[in-house]
Formats: structure tokens, C-alpha cells, sequence
């Protein structure tokens, strides 16, 4: 069950990663949850300067 | 003789006095464009494709591997000292880098970022010299249908497989397969889509449009843009040095950055940028500080460097090995090797040793000047910023109007340059990656050959491309990469595979 749920896991976070570069390719901002998912706080993510 | 022996080889050659330049220029302009926003490797390299159509061709592709590296080593600096990445694989960078730097901590983030970055390179390039016998070893019993399965799981993954719109990836991909058709047939001497202009004859050259689509077109989308830093440079106070408990802080992750970063980078379409948040939000997880994130945390910073910098090892993998671009600077490397005649692949390992292995091992080199080259010289680099923007998007206008003229001095091909730039330039105003009209415009002559010989093996019987194991499976992989994502987008989850098959690192 660990095994799983760490596989399960694992996918989740690669699935956000994929998200929120893809958003960030098209200019978009990624969504909150996505972001949550890899530990990222959006007022955080906000902060940068993306050109 | 194994990797290691032909690893020393390779040393041997790129120790020598000129390479060692050409591999001091590729890094030394790598870090200056990885410094600068909105100009990346992909653009450099396409810049001096031309420029390079006479010099040696070792040492030309050392300078741009080490352009490569260069980029992935830069962004980091402005990222960690002013909180605005100048290369998308550094923003993850910026979030706890800034952080670090506000908090008079900025020498240790640049220097934990240095360093994660030279062992990620260097562990990375080693991972390359050891995996690539193998996948060549593999890839010599390929015939020609597994050769054309593999392009076709090429063309998909680049164009459609992340894409925000297969249609848009796709129109790109055969507007480049059109354009590849130009010229005279290889196999019967027929003209084709030359439209009686005898200059056409010759086909679409590949330098002058990886020059006008990632060079003119991307200049004039940058310029558009209106880039401003009007924020402020954060001083970096105190020792640049990393303590005791950075260190113990930082060595772990910058081994399972490399470990992250380097297969995302072999990914057909993976990029540099997967590698960086799935490396920070590693991090996070296992740190034994995790409330320190998002306030400066070491391993934040450590992570992601190492991850972005093992990704340019892993890109050079499938390029090497097979011939295979995974993303927009791999496919201008690939243009770089055919403009000397080289067809990276199998073969390459076996008529021209000295040239791979040279290039492998420049890297582990390169490595080493970037370590030197960035921490000791970070205020000269964030000097750059401050040169006006008009300057330099209309300097890399006379670059790439320069050059192509020098490599081939003809109106015609000028034209083609300025027409292709303004293509290049609506395109990516419109959402259209050009990664894959680069891809199409360069595999599809062989992917043609490819397919007409496996076609001529089996007298026209089209069933011969996927009874080969190894073709089916490549085939199978490619109508997944395509199905896939249109079935999540049916879903409404189409939103996290948007736009990675235009990936400009």
C-alpha cells in the first residue's frame, strides 16, 4: 500500500509540474491547486517577475 | 574499448588550446544570454549557426554545447539577485533564491547554485558517457522502419503530445514537412515545390530558417514584449561562501536534483522547467526544515540548479544517440551538426569518435570554467542587465542578417531570412510553437528516405512498418502521445499539456 500510495504520489506531482509549466509557456498563471501540489504558495509564485 | 577509454580520448581532444576556446566563448556568451531575460540558448545558437558555416566543426559544436550549459548556469544569477529569471528552467530559482538574498544570505544562494550546478553537469555528463554505448549499441540494429518510427514519435511528441493545441503543433510540423519537400528529390532527381525559381532547386536552407524563426522572430516577439527590471538589484552582503550546515543542507539535494533533472531532460518534449518544480517539490517533502520554504530555504535553490543543469546533460542523449531533438536548442544543435555534414546518430559514435567524445568530454571542461566564470564574476554579469534593450534586439537583427549573408551571400536567401522571421514572429504571436516547423523542416528529408526505403524493402506493403517489434512499439508509443492528450483535453485537464512540445530551452 506505501508503494502505491508513494507511486501515486509521485504521478500527482509530476502531473502538477507538467501544468504549471505548461500554463507558464502559454503566459498563464498556473492555478492555485496545482501549485499547492508541489508546495508552492500562489502569493509566492506571484512575486517573481516572469517576462 | 569502453566509454571511460574513449571518455579519456575525448579529453584529449578537448583539452586542446583551440578547443578550450571555442569552449570559453560557448560558455562565457551562454552565461551572458542565461543572464539576460527573455534570450535564451536556443536563440544564440541559431545566431551563430551561420557564423560558424567555416570554422572547425569540433570546435564549433563544443562552443555550443557550452552554450547550452552556459544558459542553464546563468539564469540562476538575476533568478537568486533581483528575483526575475532570465531562463525559464530558473524560476523555481527565484522563489527561495530571492528570499535568501533579502535576507543578506544571497553569496551561499549563488554558490550553492553554482556548485549543485557543476556536480549536476558533471555527474550528468558522465551519466551521458556511459549510457550512450549502450543506446547506440542498441540503436545499430535499427533498419529503416525503426529509424522512421522513431521520427514519427519525434514529430509527435515535439509537435503534438504536450502541445496546447494538437492542431496548432501539428500545423507547424507540416508546414516544415512542406517546406522539407522543397528542392530536388534525393531518390528520383524530380523538382519539386520549387515553383520555377531555380534557387529553390536546392532546397529550403535549414541554417537560414533555424536563424529567422529563433533568432529574427524571436527577437521581434521579445522586442513587442516591452521587457522592463525595474526592480531592484539585491547586494550580496556578507561571505560568498557556503557554511558547514549549507553544505550539509545542499549535498543531498543536488544529488536527487541530478538524478530528477537528468531523464526529464532525455524525455522526447520534457524541457528543463518539469525537472526544477518536481526537484523543489522534493525538496519540500523530504527537507527536515519544510516550514522554511518560502522564507530562503538552501535546498529550495540547491535542487532546482542541480535539476536544470543535469536536463542539458539528458537532452544530449537522444540527440547524440539517435539523432533525436527533444527540444528547440537540441534542434538547432542538430542543424549545427548538419551544416557540417555530421547526422548525429549511431553511425556518428562509429566515423567520428573523435568529434562525440571530443564533444562529451568539452563538457566536463565547460563545467569547470562555468564554476570558475560565475561566482567570482557575478557583478560583470549582472552588468549586462543594464545594457538597453533596443540595442541589443536590433544587434542580434544585424547578427542574423549578417551572418546568413556571409554563409550565403544571395538576396534570395536575405528574403527568405526576413520572410521566415516575420513568420516566425506571427506564429509565435498567434500560439503556434516553432519548435516543430525547425524539427519537420530538418527530420522530415529523413524521415522520408526512411519511409520510401522500408516501402521499396517491402514492395509497397505498408503492414512491413509495424511488424518489426521495435517499430510497433515506437508507433504505439507515438499514437499514445497523440491519443492521450486529446482524450484529458475531452476531459478538461487539456490545460497541463499545453505548449510543452514548443519548448524554447
Amino acid at each position: 500500500m506505501t508503494i502505491i500510495r508513494y507511486i501515486r504520489s509521485a504521478l500527482r506531482m509530476f502531473g502538477a509540474a507538467v501544468s504549471v509549466v505548461s500554463d507558464l509557456r502559454v503566459n498563464h498563471l498556473p492555478s492555485e491547486r496545482e501549485l499547492n501540489r508541489l508546495g508552492i504558495k500562489k502569493a509566492d509564485f506571484q512575486a517573481i517577475h516572469l517576462n | 574499448m569502453g566509454a571511460f577509454d574513449f571518455l579519456l580520448q575525448g579529453l584529449a581532444t578537448a583539452a586542446e588550446p583551440m578547443m578550450l576556446l571555442y569552449a570559453l566563448i560557448g560558455v562565457t556568451l551562454g552565461t551572458a544570454v542565461g543572464v539576460l531575460p527573455g534570450i535564451g540558448p536556443a536563440l544564440t545558437v541559431a545566431l551563430l549557426l551561420p557564423v560558424t558555416y567555416r570554422l572547425d566543426a569540433a570546435g564549433s559544436l563544443i562552443m555550443f554545447a557550452g552554450i547550452y550549459y552556459g544558459g542553464m548556469y546563468g539564469g540562476s544569477t538575476t533568478s537568486i539577485l533581483l528575483n526575475t529569471p532570465g531562463e525559464s528552467a530558473s524560476i523555481i530559482t527565484a522563489l527561495e533564491g530571492n528570499k535568501m538574498a533579502r535576507k543578506g544570505r544571497g553569496g551561499p544562494a549563488l554558490a550553492t547554485a553554482a556548485i549543485g550546478s557543476f556536480i549536476a553537469g558533471l555527474i550528468a555528463t558522465l551519466l551521458l558517457a556511459f549510457l550512450a554505448p549502450w543506446i547506440v549499441k542498441v540503436a545499430l540494429v535499427f533498419g529503416p522502419r525503426e529509424y522512421f518510427a522513431l521520427m514519427v514519435l519525434a514529430f509527435v511528441t515535439v509537435s503534438a503530445a504536450f502541445g496546447d493545441s494538437a492542431l496548432r503543433g501539428l500545423t507547424s510540423l507540416f508546414l516544415g514537412l512542406a517546406l522539407a519537400c522543397v528542392g530536388i528529390d534525393q531518390l528520383t532527381g524530380q523538382a519539386r515545390l520549387e515553383f520555377g525559381v531555380p534557387v529553390l532547386l536546392d532546397g529550403i536552407e535549414v541554417t537560414t530558417m533555424a536563424v529567422a524563426m529563433f533568432a529574427v522572430g524571436e527577437a521581434l516577439f521579445i522586442a513587442g514584449q516591452r521587457i522592463h527590471i525595474d526592480d531592484e538589484l539585491t547586494a550580496v552582503k556578507g561571505s560568498i561562501w557556503m557554511s558547514a550546515s549549507d553544505w550539509a543542507r545542499s549535498w543531498k539535494p543536488w544529488l536527487r536534483g541530478t538524478f530528477i533533472g537528468f531523464p526529464i531532460g532525455a524525455m522526447p518534449a520534457g524541457g528543463a522547467e518539469i525537472g526544477t518544480f518536481l526537484s523543489y517539490a522534493t525538496e519540500k517533502k523530504l527537507s527536515k526544515h519544510p516550514e522554511e520554504f518560502g522564507h530562503g530555504a538552501i535546498e529550495g535553490v540547491a535542487g532546482p540548479e542541480a535539476a536544470n543543469n543535469a536536463s542539458a546533460a539528458g537532452t544530449l542523449v537522444p540527440l547524440l544517440t539517435l539523432g533525436l531533438p527533444t527540444s528547440a536548442t537540441a534542434a538547432i544543435m542538430l542543424a549545427g551538426f548538419q551544416q557540417f555534414g555530421l547526422q548525429p546518430g549511431p553511425l556518428l559514435f562509429a566515423t567520428n569518435p573523435t568529434l562525440v567524445w571530443g564533444l562529451i568530454a568539452s563538457l566536463l571542461i565547460a563545467n569547470f570554467m562555468l564554476l570558475v566564470l560565475n561566482l567570482p564574476l557575478i557583478g560583470l554579469w549582472v552588468k549586462l542587465l543594464t545594457v538597453p534593450k533596443p540595442w541589443l534586439y536590433a544587434g542580434i537583427l544585424l547578427f542574423a542578417t549578417l551572418g546568413t549573408i556571409g554563409a550565403n551571400p544571395s538576396t534570395f536567401e536575405l528574403g527568405m531570412l526576413l520572410g521566415f522571421g516575420v513568420l516566425g514572429y506571427g506564429m509565435r504571436l498567434f500560439g503556434y510553437p516553432i519548435a516543430p516547423i525547425v524539427v519537420g523542416l530538418i527530420l522530415g528529408p529523413m524521415a522520408e528516405q526512411h519511409l520510401r526505403r522500408a516501402l521499396s524493402i517491402s514492395q509497397g506493403d505498408w503492414g512491413y512498418l509495424v511488424q518489426s517489434p521495435i517499430a510497433a512499439v515506437l508507433l504505439g508509443i507515438a499514437a499514445l502521445a497523440l491519443i492521450v492528450p486529446l482524450i484529458l483535453r475531452a476531459r478538461g485537464k487539456g490545460e497541463m499539456l499545453s505548449q510543452l512540445a514548443g519548448d524554447e530551452d
